[in-house]
């Protein structure tokens, strides 16, 4: 922005316009008590988490971390690399049973007529069992070269953008109301309570945001008065 | 031109008593983009700002401390396609739409419309955050917003919104409000100019009525001049002209016209002050309307007396003498247009898309450079490498609507391993010679492989690579993932947009606590923003950019 010395002037001489307002000649006191205010909202702000714990916190709770985008996207590329894989076995057991009986010497069969009496001459028992098995994997390695799901990592990457844009917000706006509470309370008690309870408010928010990390480190209207 | 040069000799002795007439009070408000600001013409220090992403603001000390709330919560659908399995040609699965419909889509979307989801019972929009306007009351108590969404009521404190008017409704059947005005002298009733007529309220705007001249549904009303001395006296602004009501509201009758659209009005002693994108209209000498800026789009005006008239185009802000000098104030950039000049003879506004502005009153500095002034320490191009790096954010050249072409020549490679083992035998039992079993008949086992070929290995390897000539020589021409990198491309623009503007402000604020205020509060104030948008440029590229020192004892 560029601001014309010469309207400078002319909008300083405008009749108009208020004369800028004389500065108060400020009392020690006022002075004393301004000190002591900006000591204790330092004081204040100290012992709360700071505005990149928060940020930290806060995408560790969504999952949403630098770190975790990358290894996911990581992951997405080698991808490619891994195959599908099928595995299968099938096993068959077959047992088959031949009786015989001799025409031309019936006789022979008789000899024992408690173990065969059925009178055969020979009886064979087989069996044929059979067991395959067989493995596949399968590359598609088109996906080295392109896999759909990288672009799911990067739209996360917006959801990351606009959550610690939105925690920043509510942090600094909690912090506005936190340094006019101490430094220029209302006079007016409702008017007090009311901030207050937007402090409690926006705290609960970003508590809820970090997962809870937040509320118990943060500073609470009631300690106004200890 | 004595005035002027008089004005140059002791330009910096005014500067060093009384501060720049031009102050930046942003940094005491809620961060941008700003879209709308009121001011309490009775006075001017009780000011009202809307933002785009639907937070209020106001302040009564001329923005040296603002209060904020919600009224809005942005909203935004997502589109995400289905995943089946996860093996070419199965990677998305669902129902969809027809060509014609995804076309539209994409159309709209490369155009920056609006684009409406269909769901399968109804049409869901993205709701608009946007604050049109923002009303005042009297004195302390319930605020009314107008929004993209209707219009929204606050609770006597401020805290708590809730819609009066409006709401999400099927596509095409919301109304969008425009306008809001509450009457100076009774807070309960309420004029509203929405994209469905003039409403009124007569409960403090709990609930709306539609205005009972049926003409006025027509009109699209884009804000109102309530006057403060006689609170009878009403204007209304519709696209090419104003609207004049003398019974409170009760009946509007065309007033005037005014070519091309009409921006801004002022009243003044000697008449109204127009603004339009055609010009300024302006009462001139004898009666006679005078035409100053002809051909140029003004956003605002405000006459300060004295013959003297602050005019704002897009980028520039005026001082309009009645001789027909003008002397240009200040200049914006086209990413930051103005977006609003307000006020009265005693203090203007001027909004801007991310700044604040009083015109008039002048910020008392300490008179000393600060001996720990805030440091950027990144350029903007460094940072900005650093947010895509930090973020990943997808450059066009690899987030490709398609996959590349060679990707199709890629094969299917399958391998398949097999064996069998198979186990045969045959026992037989000779009845005719004495003893069980008496001799094995025929007895095998066989390891075998691949159909039980003795001989063979025990186990087959086959390695088979699949083309799929139908994607090679006829690539498809409707592919899942248009509509993910649709909303993809837009993150990177948006992302580095709001780093940059976050960077300017750093910038103009480490700049500006060089000669810090008077009062340790705005330097305070200051220095939080500061501390806001350092946070966040931190927090997405990874890098330390702004250098703080601790602010000096008061």
């Amino acid at each position: 922005m560029k601001t014309s010395c010469i309207a400078l002037f002319l909008l300083i001489s405008a009749r108009a316009f208020a004369a800028p307002p004389p500065e108060k000649e400020k009392t020690p006191v006022d002075k004393a008590q301004k000190r002591r205010a900006f000591a204790k909202l330092r004081e204040i702000l100290k012992n709360e988490p700071t505005a990149k714990e928060v940020q930290t916190a806060t995408l560790r709770f969504y999952k949403l971390e630098p770190d975790r985008l990358e290894s996911l996207a990581t992951a997405a590329r080698l991808k490619g690399l891994v195959p599908e894989f099928e595995a299968g076995m099938d096993n068959s057991v077959g047992h088959t049973y031949t009786n015989t009986r001799d025409g031309l010497y019936p006789t022979l069969g008789n000899l024992d007529p408690i173990g065969n009496p059925e009178g055969y001459k020979e009886r064979v028992a087989g069996s044929s069992d059979q067991f395959l098995w067989r493995l596949r994997a399968v590359w598609s390695l088109d996906r080295l070269v392109f896999n759909a799901e990288s672009l799911d990592v990067k739209s996360l990457g917006s959801l990351q953008e606009n959550l610690v844009r939105e925690v920043t917000t509510m942090y600094f706006a909690r912090r506005r109301v936190i340094s006019s509470l101490v430094l220029s309370p209302p006079d007016d008690e409702e008017e007090l309570f009311y901030e207050q309870q937007r402090l409690e408010e926006l705290t609960a928010t970003l508590d809820a945001l970090t997962g809870g990390m937040f509320a118990s480190r943060a500073w609470h209207p009631t300690d106004l008065d200890r | 031109m004595k005035r002027i040069v008089l004005g140059l000799l002791l330009l910096p002795a005014l500067a060093r008593a009384q501060g720049s007439v031009i102050v930046d009070v942003s940094p005491a408000f809620p961060v941008g983009p700003y879209t709308s600001i009121h001011v309490d013409p009775a006075d001017p220090e009780r000011v009202a700002v809307g933002t785009q992403d639907g937070h209020v603001a106001w302040s009564i000390d001329g923005g040296q401390t603002v209060g904020e709330s919600r009224a809005v919560v942005t909203r935004e659908y997502v589109v995400n396609n289905l995943r089946g399995g996860n093996f070419r040609r199965r990677e998305y699965a669902g129902l969809r739409s027809e060509r014609g419909a995804t076309r539209l889509f994409l159309v709209m979307l490369q155009q920056g419309l609006p684009v409406t989801r269909w769901a399968s019972w109804m049409a869901n929009e993205n709701p608009h955050s946007e604050i049109t306007d923002v009303a005042l009351p009297p004195a302390a108590g319930r605020m009314i917003a107008a929004s993209s969404q209707g219009i929204l009521v606050s609770d006597a404190h401020r805290g708590v919104w809730s819609t009066a008017l409006g709401g999400p409704r099927p596509k095409g059947e919301d109304v969008a409000a425009f306008a809001v005005a509450i009457d100076p002298e009774d807070s309960s009733y309420v004029l509203a100019g929405t994209s469905d007529g003039l409403w009124v309220s007569h409960d403090g705007g709990r609930t709306f009525y539609r205005h009972r001249d049926r003409k006025l549904a027509e009109d699209d009303i884009k804000g109102f001049y309530w006057d403060p001395e006689d609170p009878e006296h009403i204007l209304a602004m519709v696209k090419d002209g104003v609207l004049q009501s003398r019974d409170r509201g009760a009946h509007f009758e065309v007033a005037l016209s005014v070519p091309g659209v009409l921006h801004a009005l002022a009243i003044a002693s000697d008449g109204a002050y127009l603004a339009t994108s055609k010009g300024l209209l302006m009462p001139g000498e004898g009666g006679k309307d005078q035409k100053r800026l002809v051909g140029e789009s003004v956003i605002g005006v405000v006459p300060i007396g004295d013959g003297l008239t602050l005019a704002a185009t897009e980028q520039a802000l005026l001082l309009l003498g009645e001789d027909g000098r003008q002397v240009e104030l200040m200049r914006t950039t086209a990413s930051d247009p103005i977006v609003s000049l307000t006020g009265t003879s005693q203090l203007a506004w001027l909004l801007t898309r991310y700044g604040i502005f009083r015109v008039g009153a002048p910020e008392v500095r300490a008179g000393h450079r600060a001996r720990h002034a805030p440091k950027v320490n990144l350029s903007l191009v460094d940072v900005q490498h650093a947010v895509v790096a930090h973020l990943g954010l997808p450059s066009n050249e690899k987030t490709r609507l398609a996959p590349p072409w060679y990707a199709n020549l890629m094969p299917t490679l399958s391998v398949r391993i097999k064996g069998v083992l198979e186990n045969d035998y045959r026992l037989g039992h000779d009845f005719s010679l004495p003893g069980r079993f008496g001799y094995q008949a025929s007895a095998s086992q066989l390891d075998t492989c691949c159909g039980g070929v003795p001989g063979e290995p025990p186990v087959a390897v086959v390695v088979l690579l699949q083309w799929d000539l139908a994607r090679i020589l006829l690539p498809s021409i409707s592919n899942p993932n248009t509509m993910i990198e649709s909303g993809l491309r837009p993150i990177r623009k948006n992302v580095l947009s709001e780093v940059r503007w976050r960077y300017r402000e750093c910038e103009h604020l480490a700049n500006l606590l060089k000669n810090p205020p008077a009062d340790p509060q705005v330097e305070w104030n200051w220095r939080t923003r500061l501390e806001e948008h350092a946070s966040y440029l931190e927090a997405v590229s990874g890098r330390e950019v702004v250098t703080q020192n601790e602010m000096e004892e008061p």
